[in-house]
């Protein structure tokens, strides 16, 4: 049954898709200079299509997309897609788990074994998951509020710092190469929100969906191009691809009447509790897709939620004692893959659209 | 099996204390300021100032006769930076922290050797901050600590407050590497030290710090100076001055008019002229008399305008004469080549792998000061005019 209005699901999505591209997906933005923010204007077409098809297709069709997908593509290939999403969220989830450490442990709990710190944040967060999407839902209706607040009070304090004068190379350092090389990059970043698609049957008034969408994809590129462009104009291209984490050191240089200096516990605490939200949705989904694999109902979902946060655990672990094998592995292999399953809702869209054509509308009768 | 969940979270709840990492408040020492030097044996000496709390609290309450300052001073050398730190740690019994860091000083021998390893390690440490001040000692950075903090608690607070009043030209950790990592150099504030007896001190011989303008590196290492006054223009270029002050003469006799500026700004605009490459550089500010010696009518537009006039053209002779020494150098200290990526990137990738040598040979200036003289004081007109 349909629970949840528009906006929260809007702000979900953003959320979702924010946290971990100011913390850790900024810095390879700088690897295309002064177009980055080209970049981020020109991929919102192509990223509202890749979305738009599939999420016509499920207001078209008001069934679970998880459960009853295999209705469109049968039943073994429908599976087969699921064990590629399982996968594919399975290696973002720990993914994410291990730059959150990292970036943790190696700035606030430098004396905290790794394994600690993922056991916490895993048990923290499948324990958010089991209670369900309602406890996700409203908690990321309060966290919107802090990031949105935060943001509009400290992104002011920026200005005294910033060159101005940087802003006329956003005009002239403009070529091809760079802006389709970080086009693709950022194309990457949306890649997650395809886990939404398995929850838009939870939203009510799916005719505003593809309103909705349009607004997810422009305010996370908006979140995006705000931050980028203050690192930009604060440490230029070259500098900023150097750190690791470059809205870090922004927030580092706010400065509130050269009296409070050292804000970045309070930020970096806003933004992690974001991070936490991307997490337990994460885990939420996978649990979701298991059940739906396994054929097992909603009374194994807590088991299932657990048992699914080991299986992280582990992966954050193992990759975690190699992570030069990780850095290795994301521009590479894993890019590959996530192209393929940005790749597979389409492959929905377009077996519905031609199964109808051919059959009349589709439904449960006639498939 | 809800007992078990509640017995769980409330177990997690012990663990997420943040107790695994803490690091009592006492247990910490807060590194107030760096000190950076290259010992006659070619090794690394690092010097480390900071706060003393309980001592600090004493010292209020005590007479300013107190002879224990409340601050510490380690220095350790070593084959690098990370070893000569780590001989600290060893030797003392809390634990250091970089997060309240706000100056590097730097010894003018190991900045001639070349700051990329310094520069190297202080990017790598999550919790130092990049905002931090960097200032060039005339000698060894080591002696700043035996200044007398007059004002301030301890002598990097004093470093500290003379960068942070942006009355010298104050380059951070960001700006020196942003130039680096672009292929430009930059400029440093170099300190002086001078001995005085300070009525303050009971009239004792101590060290002061003073302003000697600013030491220009090239590729990381320091290759000459600029004056003081050359250095007050680069801050103004930078759009980090506040309130410069002037002297400048007018009319027949010469007579001294003191001025203070105020919403000092610059932009700077490339041009490309064949295969040159001129840069207008545009000084802005406006002017209020602090004294004159002056006998003319100050209310006078054409005598106002012939002083802006005089104004401009000393700030302008001021700037360049900086620049023409940076060129000589060969070390684009205000990080111009950034600008002329900025708007000609085609060019700027044709001259970056020479641009030092291109900024020597094919680089002109445009300097100009837009200066006017809004405010004149509470005074109608001098009181020169009175023995005219």
């Amino acid at each position: 049954m349909p629970q949840f209005n528009q906006f929260q699901l809007i702000r979900l999505c953003i959320l979702y898709g924010i946290s971990s591209i100011i913390a850790f997906l900024l810095n390879p933005l700088f690897q295309v200079g002064y177009t980055g923010w080209l970049c981020l204007l020109l991929i919102y077409i192509p990223i509202l299509l890749v979305f738009y098809f599939p999420v016509r297709l499920l207001q078209k069709w008001p069934h679970c997309f998880l459960q009853e997908g295999g209705q469109i593509v049968s039943q073994p290939v429908h599976i087969f897609f699921l064990i590629c999403f399982y996968v594919h969220i399975t290696i973002i989830t720990a993914i994410n788990l291990i730059l959150f450490i990292d970036f943790f442990g190696n700035i606030y709990l430098r004396e905290t074994p790794f394994p600690i710190l993922a056991a916490i944040i895993c048990l923290a967060t499948a324990i958010a998951a089991s209670s369900g999407l309602k406890g996700i839902v409203y908690m990321s209706d309060g966290i919107w509020f802090l990031v949105t607040l935060s943001s509009l009070i400290f992104l002011p304090l920026m200005f005294k710092n910033i060159n101005l004068s940087m802003i006329a190379a956003l005009f002239t350092n403009l070529k091809l190469y760079p802006v389709l090389q970080g086009m693709y990059f950022v194309s990457h970043w949306f890649t997650d929100l395809i886990i939404f698609l398995f929850l838009l049957h939870r939203f009510k008034e799916k005719e505003k969906f593809v309103r909705s969408l349009s607004i997810v994809i422009g305010g996370i590129l908006f979140f995006a191009l705000i931050y980028w462009l203050f690192c930009l104009l604060l440490f230029g291209p070259y500098l900023g691809r150097q750190l690791r984490i470059p809205a870090l050191e922004l927030v580092r240089h706010m400065l509130v009447g050269q009296f409070v200096e050292n804000l970045d516990p309070l930020i970096v605490s806003i933004w992690s509790s974001t991070l936490l939200i991307k997490l337990t949705l994460l885990l939420y989904i996978g649990t979701a897709i298991t059940t739906a694999i396994i054929k097992k109902g909603k009374s194994y979902r807590r088991t299932v939620t657990y048992c699914y946060a080991f299986l992280i655990f582990i992966t954050a672990i193992l990759w975690g004692h190699r992570p030069i094998d990780l850095y290795y592995l994301v521009p590479t292999s894993f890019a590959f893959f996530f192209v393929i399953i940005k790749a597979i809702p389409l492959v929905y869209s377009a077996v519905y659209y031609i199964r109808s054509k051919m059959s009349g509308p589709l439904s449960k009768e006639n498939m | 099996m809800k007992p078990f969940f509640l017995i769980l979270i409330c177990f997690s709840l012990l663990l997420l204390t943040g107790c695994w990492s803490s690091i009592e408040i006492n247990q910490r020492i807060f590194v107030s300021g760096i000190f950076v030097d290259l010992a006659p044996d070619n090794k690394v000496e690092l010097t480390i100032a900071s706060l003393l709390p309980n001592r600090m609290g004493s010292q209020s309450l005590q007479s300013a006769q107190s002879s224990e300052p409340p601050y510490a001073i380690i220095s350790k050398k070593g084959p690098s930076l990370a070893i000569a730190l780590k001989r600290i740690q060893k030797e003392v019994t809390r634990t250091i922290s970089w997060g309240h860091t706000r100056i590097v000083v730097i010894g003018n021998r190991y900045a001639r050797n070349g700051i990329t390893p310094l520069l190297e390690w202080m990017i790598r440490q999550p919790s130092l901050h990049l905002k931090t001040f960097v200032l060039i000692a005339p000698g060894n950075a080591k002696e700043i600590p035996a200044v007398t903090p007059v004002y301030e608690q301890s002598p990097p607070e004093v470093l500290r407050e003379y960068a942070n009043q942006h009355f010298i030209l104050s380059t951070s950790i960001r700006e020196i590497l942003m130039g680096y990592l672009a292929g430009q150099d930059t400029a440093i504030t170099s300190l002086t030290f001078e001995k005085k007896n300070m009525i303050s001190e009971k009239g004792k011989e101590n060290i002061w710090i003073g302003n000697d303008g600013a030491a220009i590196f090239q590729r990381n290492r320091l290759v000459g100076n600029i004056s003081p006054l050359q250095a007050e223009m680069f801050a103004w270029v930078k759009n980090s001055l506040v309130n410069p002050t002037m002297l400048v003469r007018y009319g027949k006799h010469r007579q001294k008019i003191d001025l203070e500026f105020q919403q000092t700004k610059a932009s700077i605009r490339p041009f490309l002229h064949k295969d040159r490459v001129v840069f207008h550089i545009r000084l802005k500010g406006v002017g209020s008399f602090l004294a004159t010696g002056t006998q003319e009518n100050l209310l006078n537009r054409k005598v106002i305008r012939q002083i802006q006039k005089e104004v401009q053209n000393s700030l302008r002779k001021r700037l360049l004469s900086g620049l023409k020494q940076t060129q000589r150098l060969e070390a684009d200290a205000l990080q111009l080549g950034s600008y002329l990526e900025w708007w000609y990137p085609d060019r700027w990738q044709q001259v970056k792998p020479y641009w030092r040598k291109y900024y020597r040979e094919k680089v002109s200036f445009v300097i100009e000061p837009d200066i006017f003289i809004r405010h004149f004081g509470t005074e109608v007109q001098s009181i020169f005019t009175k023995s005219k």
